[in-house]
């Protein structure tokens, strides 16, 4: 089954406050929308635990989206 | 020996080299990277990071040569560091134990995953050093998202280092102490009667393999005292290894304290081995000289260590934000009893 973009959203509700996290364009960059270095992390370790897969240093360079981050996990599944 | 000051100014006349948007390598640390690690201290602390080493490549480039040092870096096609992160030897006694932190990402790289790629590095590379038998990290409390972080990469919480930092104008920021056993074997530790319950529950939470031993709060006193002091001026903290207690033990806690006061201290912290039995005795005199328990620092003389700590000024506790239940029941053993109400009569 693939993930979607509220599965992602409940698995960040820890890295991100509600707030921040509704309001989230999946199609801007996170960078852009408040989102640091330590949500980043935290992010991307849920992600890796939450989903089974690994992201290497050349995936992490793609990832600037929600939905980036969304085609990432339903190809590699 | 290059001066803090003079690789400062150095530092201060040097043009930004680092440029936005490019492909980046996480890997081990070469020597050639020690000026792009100091550059890149400077480019997010500017003059302010207490440690002088940091400024100074010859310096990073002998610590880890040393073993004192084992960090990561993120670096551009064209050498420049854009982010670091390390292993090192801080406060703890144990050389097997090393402390993991100091992750920084320079300012034009923040918000890519550089951070998770270093922290991933680190955590697969600390396992296969020999060295380093166990590895603890000071999560900060002002955000809960390097607590959860470090408990989804394997570290558990084990002590809570109430206002140990100083804050932003906030306020101080507690750390939340989360640990990491590598390599390990049974050990016997000698718990105060008074926490005994408490350091039970860590050693659960920790999947330690331990004896614990209550021992009431009479005399186990060693044949000699020996203690060491550390002060950290800049965070007014006082941090104390108490190896063994004997009959001059209080005396010497006591004077400790108060030296550390008069350099402007007003966080004191004492860690006691708990493999001497004179560290009951020793938590005792300290609960009753107003010090609160801590937690436990598994490894930290190798043996454990029972952590010991008193503030000057009352602890915001609603500035501890914390990410699990387990936590906020160590916050609930650290924060003084609130006053009792007079009885009547």
């Amino acid at each position: 089954m693939s993930a979607t973009l509220e599965d992602l959203k409940k698995t960040f509700a820890f890295a991100i406050p509600a707030d921040v996290l509704a309001k989230i364009d999946p199609a801007k960059p996170l960078v852009a929308q408040g989102v640091d270095s330590l949500a980043m992390t935290a992010m991307a370790v849920a992600v890796q635990n939450a989903f089974s897969v690994k992201i290497s240093v050349q995936d992490g360079l793609k990832l600037k989206t929600l939905n980036d981050v969304l085609a990432f996990i339903n190809k590699a599944r | 020996m290059t001066t803090r000051a003079e690789a400062i100014a150095r530092l201060s006349q040097q043009p930004d080299a680092v440029r936005p948007g490019l492909d980046y390598e996480v890997e081990a640390f070469r020597p050639s990277d020690a000026e792009g690690v100091c550059d890149l201290f400077y480019r997010v602390y500017k003059d302010a990071y207490p440690l002088d080493m940091y400024y100074i490549p010859d310096a990073v480039r002998d610590a880890v040569e040393k073993g004192a040092l084992h960090p990561v870096v993120a670096r551009l096609p064209g050498g420049e560091i854009v982010g670091f992160a390390a292993l090192y030897h801080s406060s703890p006694p144990f050389a097997g134990l090393l402390e993991f932190g100091l992750g920084m990402v320079h300012p034009a790289y923040r918000g890519s995953l550089i951070l998770f790629h270093l922290t991933n590095e680190l955590t697969a590379r600390m396992t296969a050093l020999p060295s380093v038998e166990a590895v603890f990290g000071e999560a900060v409390c002002d955000t809960i998202i390097t607590q959860h972080s470090s408990s989804l990469f394997g570290f558990r919480e084990v002590a809570l280092e109430l206002e140990l930092m100083p804050g932003d104008g906030s306020g101080r920021i507690s750390c939340l102490v989360m640990f990491r056993n590598i390599r390990d074997r049974r050990r016997l530790l000698h718990a105060p009667a008074f926490c005994a319950q408490e350091l039970r529950k860590l050693v659960a939470w920790a999947e330690l393999d331990r004896e614990v031993a209550i021992l009431g709060e009479g005399p186990h006193e060693a044949e000699s005292t020996r203690l060491t002091v550390q002060i950290f001026p800049h965070a007014r903290v006082m941090r104390g290894n108490v190896y063994s207690l004997a009959g001059d033990g209080a005396e010497a806690l006591r004077q400790a304290e108060a030296a550390a006061m008069e350099q402007g201290c007003s966080v004191f912290q004492w860690f006691l081995n708990l493999a001497e039995p004179s560290a009951a005795a020793g938590g005792a005199l300290l609960r009753q000289s107003g010090y609160r328990l801590g937690g436990l620092l598994p490894r930290w003389f190798d043996d454990d260590a029972l952590l010991m700590q008193k503030l000057l000024d009352a602890p915001l506790a609603e500035h501890i934000n914390l990410y699990s239940d387990r936590a906020r029941e160590i916050l609930a053993w650290t924060l003084p009893e609130p006053a009792r109400e007079p009885t009547a009569g």
